[in-house]
């Protein structure tokens, strides 16, 4: 098959799906555009700043528990070390960690979900049948295995994270493709001698994306929670490295006295966690309307 | 000549071509409980000429559609054969390099265009599977859809964008791509409102005028059946009960079952 056929396909498959103009693109999905600036405001801000940071993050210095000031916006913590440079530090670690392990559970979910539904068969038994064991067990478990055999570290800990969700965007993905798989524009693909892999591929997944894209950012938006509950145990993120979770745990001790140390992190978590909620709830939102304006 | 006397001129020629469709003895149950079997298709042989329509009529669950879909390779038959041009009909994949073969026109045009996918995607599906070239897909595909009275520029645009007639000759379009020696045609106008199946059917006949094709045309309407049709076989709980000229069936039906579909059209 020639490069250029395919482009043609490419070209003609829609980009992003269009809401026809009537109602559903003159409202304005105030979920997804706040949560796409929440995170993509934090994930520029952590990269910017990850490059040019007020002061070096790790550097210690001999004024330790300093108050907020114009030298030190947040402060300076235990070690006298900046504040505001080690939360924006912790956050570009906190976007990346969960963006990448909902971009990985998202490819392997979809392509076990989407593979298990279209096929059927004994692949669609034993795949859902390791899905739902993983499934049975508490993703924390999985995560702390996975560091006894591999060492703690951020891609072992995408890598844990990956495994716990993975199976979430599996059954997620697995419904839609068992409803496509019977449709008429599926049979004649076949008919036509499309190869499976390209339907699944083309058909399936593209009229698969709403519970996709939905599913994706809120794995996004517990995979923030669960990174901050693992390095919070001292499982996740290793020191020096600065992560919001880590930073909770360093600091709880110092709470009485200087309870910014320890409420800047969990207001970093919690902002985190809402964007990417935001990000599912906007999408979810965007496909039901698209789709209704489709019938 | 009009459609009619086109027929009724074909119909009494008596030399014909070997068969595009040859469907021999073929059987086919399912199984719907331990130990226990509905026999969709029994037994059934029929053919198919070139540039002949077979109108295949049964009321629903007859086992039509699983005789079309087997015919297209969806659903394997469980005994018999299945020639489409001399050339068994396996499994689904395709084998139809662009050129012939068998397409299919489904009844539901709402289901049968995937809605993310460009018209001329959907239409140009099956020359992109047979491994043609862009500039010859597109060129094919503006010529599909010229021939069933879209615009070519239909091409750039979403199946919603277009009505249940309009893209029911999408659907038509997207088998004609592929220059298909027969078009199984299952119930392509059930799905319409009567204004527009009219429009659907003369396009059809039209374009079978013009190329050729061999039409399987099953419905479960015999006035429709008839006036596009040159043979009609009457299908009743899986078996072929009767075969005849589409007109015979009308004047002189033979089988009580066919006399009594007849005389269930709505007369005013």
């Amino acid at each position: 098959m020639s490069v250029a056929s395919e482009d043609f396909i490419l070209d003609t498959i829609p980009q992003r799906i269009e809401p026809s103009s009537k109602r559903g693109t003159r409202r304005m999905n105030v979920s997804l555009i706040a949560g796409f600036a929440i995170i993509g405001l934090l994930l520029v801000a952590g990269i910017v700043a990850g490059f040019h940071p007020p002061y070096d993050p790790y550097a210690t210095g001999d004024d330790p528990f300093a108050a907020p000031s114009a030298a030190h916006w947040l402060g300076t913590d235990n070690l006298g070390r900046d504040f505001a440079s080690r939360l924006i530090l912790s956050l570009r670690t906190d976007v990346l960690l969960s963006l990448s392990t909902c971009l990985l559970a998202a490819l392997f979910g979809a392509v076990i979900g989407l593979t298990a539904g279209y096929f059927g068969g004994i692949w669609d038994a034993v795949s859902m049948r390791v899905v739902d064991g993983v499934l049975a067990i508490p993703g924390i478990l999985i995560a702390l295995l996975i560091r006894v055999i591999l060492g703690a570290g951020s891609w072992q800990l995408v890598l844990a994270m990956a495994v716990i969700y993975t199976p979430m965007m599996a059954r997620v993905m697995r419904a839609p493709a068992l409803q496509l798989r019977t449709r008429e524009y599926v049979a004649a693909a076949r008919i036509a001698g499309i190869p499976s892999w390209r339907t699944v591929s083309t058909h399936i997944l593209f009229n698969s994306l709403s519970p996709m894209l939905v599913q994706a950012a809120s794995i996004a938006s517990n995979a923030v929670a669960m990174e901050a509950a693992l390095s919070y145990l001292g499982q996740g993120i290793q020191p020096p490295q600065p992560s919001a979770g880590r930073m909770v745990f360093e600091y709880q001790m110092y709470m009485q006295t200087d309870p910014l140390l320890v409420i800047a992190p969990t207001v970093l978590i919690v902002l985190l966690s809402f964007g990417w909620n935001l990000i599912a709830d906007g999408f979810q939102t965007y496909f039901s309307l698209s789709e209704s304006d489709r019938l | 000549m009009t459609n009619d006397e086109r027929r009724a001129t074909e119909t009494t020629e008596t030399t014909r071509t070997s068969p595009i469709l040859s469907v021999d003895h073929v059987s086919k149950r399912f199984r719907i409980a331990a130990e226990r079997y509905l026999t969709a298709v029994n037994d059934v042989s029929l053919t198919v000429s070139t540039g002949e329509t077979l109108g295949i009529v049964g009321e629903s669950g007859c086992g039509k559609s699983t005789l079309a879909k087997m015919i297209v390779g969806l659903e394997r038959p469980d005994v018999g054969e299945i020639l489409v041009n001399g050339r068994p009909v396996r499994g689904s994949a395709g084998r139809h390099r662009g050129e012939g073969g068998v397409q299919i026109v489904f009844q539901d045009p709402q289901g049968s265009l995937d809605p993310h996918f460009r018209v001329g995607a959907s239409v140009g599906e099956p020359l992109l599977a047979a491994g043609l070239g862009r500039a010859e897909i597109q060129t094919r595909v503006a010529e599909a859809l010229r021939m069933v009275e879209l615009d070519a520029d239909a091409a750039r645009h979403y199946p919603h964008q277009f009505s249940g007639g309009q893209r029911q000759r999408i659907a038509i379009a997207r088998a004609l791509a592929a220059r298909p020696e027969l078009i199984v045609l299952d119930e392509p106008t059930s799905a319409l409102d009567v204004s527009v199946q009219a429009g659907v059917l003369n396009i059809l006949l039209d374009l079978q005028n013009r190329t050729g094709t061999s039409y399987l045309f099953i419905s479960h309407d015999l006035s429709v059946v008839a006036h596009m049709s040159h043979r009609v076989a009457v299908i009743d709980r899986g078996s072929i009960v009767e075969t005849a000229p589409a007109e015979r069936i009308f004047s002189d039906p033979q089988h009580p079952y066919t006399k009594a579909l007849v005389d269930a059209i709505p007369r005013i």
